[in-house]
């Protein structure tokens, strides 16, 4: 029975263990916000306007990944704008061809296509939970961040469409804002491996004590 | 009959006196909220965006007028390319027309020569209100003008600015910037309007219709005294 009880209590630790190293992970939040730069490039292959640079002098520190974000940018009939964040304030399509560019998952539209919009991707900051990043965009997002101390951030549509990014609206600067959560925590293949062999013994462990 | 003579006379120039003012030169203006609608042109390789429908009052009709300069102001988004042959132009419309590509063939709409060019000042990578100085409306331009005004018993056209291969311009009907200067960021926004200007003068038939009118008269009353005086001297004499 001691033996029995031992046995459970060991499991039910090590599951613990398990669950709580997914857990143990420091985390914190970079936000900035800018003028925009509206400077637009279309050599044909896609139009890519460049929002600006943020996070200057911001360094990797023990961080792994950018793990949530929100984005907050103003521009005019735009539908299905993908936001890449990475290193190259010019030339996106060479920024992009060598792996420079990440493309952050966000997509941004205009309500109103005959209006110039601040538009808060996903949501108000105030009430909307934050912009899930995948888990490889949130780590190369990370990684350009830690070898460059800076990020650029771009607004991409296909070629020739007509989205307009203001840098001013009447004399007022227009600005865009990010906010990244990072985090430590990384579910490398590895670790993914690791849990799921510790959970898989442990559910062993538990029908072999069932049965005896 | 002398008296009724002159009466007829008096009644006849005072009319005609009365009839010049209405084909006096001048410049209808109209301000209206901007549209910002954006539609394809010139078979999509460029783009159209709405300005909006200008109303104009003439009290006394469109006939007899012709629209010689027009000039508007208004709140856009250009790209720094938007100069020379490549800065987008004003096309006045029909009401209603969508579809530009056709109707500046049907004569529903017709193509302005004024420009709207990223240098006109006040230049920027954003929004910016331009005005331009009065162009030039060609003899074709103003009998389009005249017919898309009279299709209209308001005297509306829509107004577009169009590029052939420029799709990167906005006319914002609204324009929003975040305020950051306070200790929360604030929303805020504007609301953009448009004028139009249009400077006419009367007809030159009309003109050469009314000098003629008043000569005639003139002279008929020149020499209805002349006779009056010749009858008045002989009874006279």
């Amino acid at each position: 029975m001691f033996r029995s009880t031992l046995s459970v209590s060991t499991s039910v630790g090590s599951l613990l263990l398990i669950l709580s190293s997914w857990g143990i992970a420091t985390a914190d939040i970079i936000k900035e916000f800018t003028q925009q730069s509206g400077v637009a490039e279309d050599f044909g292959l896609r139009r890519a306007v460049y929002l600006g640079r943020l996070f200057n002098g911001v360094d990797g520190g023990p961080f792994r990944r950018m793990d949530s974000m929100y984005a907050i940018v103003t521009l005019a009939q735009a539908t299905n704008v993908q936001l890449f964040a990475g290193d190259g304030n010019s030339n996106f399509d060479s920024a992009f061809s060598q792996g420079k560019m990440i493309d952050t998952g966000i997509r941004v539209s205009n309500s109103n296509q005959t209006d110039t919009q601040v538009v808060f991707v996903p949501g108000n900051p105030s009430n909307t939970p934050p912009f899930k990043i995948g888990v490889p965009a949130g780590v190369a997002i990370h990684d350009s961040l830690a070898a460059n101390n800076r990020l650029d951030f771009w607004l991409v549509g296909i070629t020739n469409s007509g989205f307009t990014v203001p840098a001013n609206v009447s004399g007022n600067v227009a600005n865009f804002f990010i906010q990244f959560d990072r985090s430590t925590a990384v579910p490398e293949p590895a670790s993914v491996l690791l849990a799921g062999s510790g959970l898989v013994a442990l559910l062993a462990r538990r029908r072999l004590w069932r049965s005896k | 009959m002398n008296a009724i003579k002159i009466a007829v006379l008096l009644s006849i120039l005072i009319a005609s006196t009365l009839l010049i003012p209405g084909a006096r030169a001048g410049i209808a203006t109209s301000t209206v909220d901007q549209n910002g609608t954006k539609i394809g042109f010139n078979s999509n390789n460029g783009s159209a965006s709405k300005i909006g429908t200008f109303d104009f009052n003439f009290p006394n009709g469109l006939g007899g007028l012709d629209f010689i300069e027009a000039r508007i102001r208004l709140s856009v988004q250009l790209p720094p390319e938007a100069i020379g042959d490549l800065a987008p132009q004003i096309v006045f419309a029909k009401l209603g027309e969508t579809n530009l590509d056709q109707a500046l063939i049907t004569g529903d709409a017709i193509r302005t020569d004024i420009r709207i060019s990223y240098n006109l000042f006040p230049s920027g990578l954003g929004i910016v209100e331009k005005q331009t100085d009065f162009v030039n409306l060609t003899n074709a331009q103003n009998l389009a003008l005249s017919a898309i005004l009279a299709s209209d018993p308001s005297s509306r056209l829509d107004a577009w600015l169009v590029s052939d291969t420029l799709t990167a311009i906005t006319v914002p009907a609204f324009g929003e910037y975040v305020d950051l200067s306070g200790p929360f960021p604030i929303v805020v926004i504007t609301r953009y309007d448009s004028t139009l200007d249009l400077k006419f003068v009367p007809e030159p038939s009309t003109s050469i219709a009314f000098t003629g009118l008043s000569l005639w008269l003139l002279r008929g009353a020149r020499s209805w005294k002349r006779n009056r005086n010749l009858k008045f001297s002989n009874s006279k004499g």
